[in-house]
């Protein structure tokens, strides 16, 4: 409210009470900046680094040398790289043992189905004569074939035949 | 403003900055020259950064944080290797300077809260507008301003006489 000629009294004093507010609160206001800005010079006073020391932080980032930075990289590159392979090594080493290889694959002259699985039967054929072993280890005869097997030749096993 | 300029106005900005969070004149220098190296690298090689003062306070931010806490890692083999964890300090420059007063407003300082400690410092002490502040702390202006004011508030009571009201 502003304080005007026309206003009564009681309207003028009002106003001056509100002036007085604004101004009593302006004036808090300017001292709590004052006061704000001492602390904040305070704090730099204390904390103030040495000329020295604010010349020697500028001339050692003004020489840096700008192969500082793609040398860093390089270091990271590196300890990643590093990091990986002992990773991979790792998990190479606890990975359980494969299954192993089957033993037709080095028998001399052999028509041979190697083993899918370790449930596979294994047909092989030597000297002449056709034989399969079950899982069990159980060995059977299961046929003749000419002494010098032909490659790609296709033994056929029959249930109840080729005893 | 070139960068020699810019370098000049923000090393003691930053090194009272990094003394006031480590207290350790040595820690906050390397800090801070890692911080003015970056800044200088990036402005030969793209140019000047929008704000190159942020720019240089979160690179020294960043390692002071990451030396701060390797040193809490390492406190207690520090601590074992030099008797009573205190170890001598070698530099005369340190030694030179009111280390009362300095102590004393280190301690007012680790007295207030984390956001408000960094709120103020970033402000008062590294001297950032508000945006750049809040910015940095990732928090909004009027959030930051209201922590700069809290901060204030208790760092006054706390170093009391000199300290207008």
């Amino acid at each position: 409210m502003k304080a005007e000629p026309e206003n009564g009294p009681d309207e003028r004093r009002e106003a001056a009470a509100a002036l007085d507010e604004r101004l009593h609160a302006a004036s808090h206001l300017d001292e709590r900046l004052k006061a704000a800005s001492h602390l904040d010079e305070r704090l730099k006073a204390a904390l103030e680094p040495p000329a020295a020391a604010v010349e020697r932080v500028v001339r050692q980032a003004l020489t840096a040398s700008p192969a500082a930075g793609r040398r860093r990289h390089v270091a990271v590159a590196a300890a990643g790289a590093a990091l990986l392979a002992t990773l991979l090594v790792v998990v190479r080493l606890q990975r359980p043992a494969g299954p192993p290889v089957p033993a037709a694959a080095a028998a001399p002259a052999a028509i041979a189905v190697p083993a899918a699985s370790r449930g596979a039967i294994e047909i092989r054929s030597a000297a002449g004569i056709v034989t399969a072993r079950s899982p069990s280890g159980r060995l059977w005869i299961v046929g003749t074939t000419p002494r010098h097997a032909v490659a790609g030749s296709i033994i056929v096993v029959r249930r109840g035949g080729n005893r | 403003m070139d960068l020699e300029e810019t370098l000049r106005d923000l090393a003691p900005r930053l090194l009272r900055y990094g003394l006031a969070r480590c207290g350790d004149r040595a820690l906050a220098e390397e800090a801070a020259q890692d911080g003015l190296a970056a800044l200088a690298r990036r402005w030969r090689h793209s140019g000047p950064p929008d704000q190159a003062g942020g720019f240089a306070f979160a690179v020294t931010r960043r390692r002071l944080f990451r030396a701060l806490a390797r040193r809490r890692l390492l406190a207690p083999l520090a601590a074992l290797a030099n008797g009573h964890g205190r170890h001598p300090d070698p530099d005369p420059e340190r030694r030179a300077v009111s280390r009362a007063d300095l102590d004393r407003t280190l301690a007012a300082i680790r007295g207030l809260p984390r956001h408000e400690r960094e709120a103020l410092l970033l402000v008062a002490v590294g001297e950032l507008s508000s945006d750049e502040a809040a910015a940095l702390a990732g928090v909004s202006r009027s959030a930051l301003k209201m922590r700069v004011l809290r901060a204030r508030r208790r760092l006054q009571a706390a170093l009391g006489n000199g300290a207008t009201r």
